[in-house]
């Protein structure tokens, strides 16, 4: 009974969906998230009859093979690349990007991360930091005695230092964006790391071809819709059930068999 | 001649072939662009060797399985927001060039490798109409695909993704991978409609997958009694004829 293994698949599958779907709905809230979707392919199939085989001396040709699917595989997680709805903060170290690009994040490791993320802070040095402390690339430090900061569309810093009219320019945010970027190899705590699928990072301002404009007071929320993830997973759940009863059902003729005498 | 059970034996062996493609086609039942199976039996005819002909004619019919062929109704158009995600609203397939060919996919589902070409999940190109690999430059970012299969940039058009049709719509093989190998020539779509950002999913109808689940479970039962009232019918004659008479 080739049915029994197939519905097998089919449950692993919808398990995996689940998961994914799971943790969609875990990360509504995190800033920066981007929903995941769970892809399936078909299994090879078993051919009980070859399509275009002859099915007589005279040449004649079968139009169509029997063929019996095996079942059904993960193909891939990806990631959807959609832009997260803007929210309003008011923290002046709050940047959203709309459009495309990653802000970049030294590592304690050295390595260079890529972020969404655009929550930071200041270090006790006063550098322009993420969440979790690591430097935001290129390094912007905002001296101790500045009253206001502002970033504009295309990033660049200014800070008004008290006692002085006009701002002083403190530096130039620059984004990054990817070839592919739903290739970036996702390491939690909302950072990405360059991969060979997502290709080499290529810098440019905010705001020119090809980059999104950076947005101070704002955080990207995650682009998770609720709606849409409880339909799915409701679509999991009863597929999951779908398949099991092809489990019950195969056992059953299984079992009429056994009982045949 | 053990015809009775080696007819109801053919029966058997065709109805778990039907319950392994209701199975495939559940399991499937997520996978996008995946075309629902379905199985077609036909009667194996087999003349009796004896010459004298029995009432109801000298030929036992036999079940066999005769094909398997691809239901062509759509699947529902999801939405993904992902601007790679290509569906076809009517007939026609996508070509992807594949280590073995040409192949075709409904499963509209493509994304950027790092060298800017268009490519399925296993790595497949996306081909234009002259049958090329689709390929973007780093600077092509914001990208729209007409209905006509046209993709184009900020910088321009790239190219137009082609949509094919085989000559003879049932001689496509499935190989797996969501990609059906065409076993005639085929012919470009005069008019494709292309719909960007949306995926089709597989044409699978759950409520008619699971009904037939249970209609094939049902049949397999029933023939399974007449195998075994056809063994008792035999137990029987043995028996009577055994007996001695008389005795």
């Amino acid at each position: 009974m080739r049915s029994l293994d197939i519905a097998g698949t089919g449950m692993q599958a919808q398990q995996t969906n689940v998961e994914v779907i799971s943790n969609n709905i875990a990360n509504m809230s995190t800033t920066g998230y981007q929903r995941r979707r769970a892809e399936f392919q078909d299994l090879i199939y078993q051919n009980l009859r070859s399509v275009g085989s002859n099915s007589s001396d005279n040449g004649t040709v079968v139009p169509s093979g029997a063929q019996i699917g095996l079942g059904v595989k993960t193909a891939a997680i990806y990631r959807i690349c959609e832009q997260g709805t803007l929210t309003q903060t008011g923290n002046s170290l709050d940047m959203a990007i709309q459009g495309n690009g990653y802000f970049q994040v030294t590592l304690p490791s050295g390595e260079t991360a890529y972020t969404r993320d655009g929550t930071f802070a200041l270090s006790p040095e006063g550098e322009i930091v993420t969440a979790d402390g690591y430097p935001v690339v290129p390094g912007i430090t905002v001296p101790t005695n500045a009253v206001t900061v502002t970033v504009n569309s295309s990033g660049q810093v200014q800070a008004t230092i008290s006692g002085q009219t006009t701002p002083t320019t403190l530096g130039q945010l620059q984004l990054a964006s990817f070839p592919n970027q739903a290739g970036l190899d996702a390491q939690g705590d909302n950072l990405f790391l360059q991969s060979g699928a997502s290709g080499t990072a290529v810098t440019g301002t905010p705001g020119s071809p090809g980059f999104g404009s950076v947005m101070q007071g704002y955080v990207e929320s995650s682009n998770v819709n609720v709606v849409t993830e409880i339909t799915n997973l409701i679509t999991a759940q009863r597929s999951y059930e779908m398949n099991s009863k092809v489990i019950t059902s195969s056992n059953e003729m299984l079992q009429t068999l056994t009982n045949l005498r | 001649m053990d015809n009775i059970t080696t007819i109801a034996l053919s029966r058997l062996a065709a109805q778990t072939h039907a319950m392994d493609v209701v199975a495939a086609n559940i399991a499937n039942m997520s996978t996008p662009g995946y075309r629902a199976e379905r199985m077609v039996f036909a009667d194996w005819l087999v003349q009796e060797p004896s010459g004298s002909e029995p009432p109801g004619g000298g030929t036992l019919a036999f079940t066999q399985t005769r094909a398997t062929y691809r239901e062509r109704a759509e699947g529902t158009l999801t939405q993904t927001g992902n601007p790679l995600d290509l569906a076809l609203s009517g007939d026609g397939w996508f070509t992807v060039q594949t280590a073995n060919g040409t192949r075709l996919t409904r499963a509209g589902r493509f994304t950027l490798q790092k060298d800017g070409s268009i490519t399925d999940e296993n790595g497949n190109a996306l081909l234009d109409t002259s049958s090329q690999p689709m390929k973007l430059s780093p600077a092509d970012t914001d990208l729209t695909v007409k209905a006509d299969g046209t993709l184009r940039s900020q910088n321009g058009v790239i190219g137009q993704i082609a949509v094919v049709v085989p000559n003879d719509p049932n001689r496509i093989t499935a190989e797996g991978s969501r990609l059906f190998r065409a076993d005639v020539p085929t012919t470009p779509v005069a008019r494709p409609r292309m719909l960007q950002g949306m995926v089709e999913d597989s044409n699978v109808q759950p409520v008619a997958e699971i009904v037939r689940m249970i209609g094939t479970e049902r049949d397999f039962q029933f023939v399974t009694q007449l195998v075994e009232a056809e063994g008792q019918r035999r137990q029987n004659a043995i028996d009577k004829i055994a007996t001695p008479s008389g005795g």
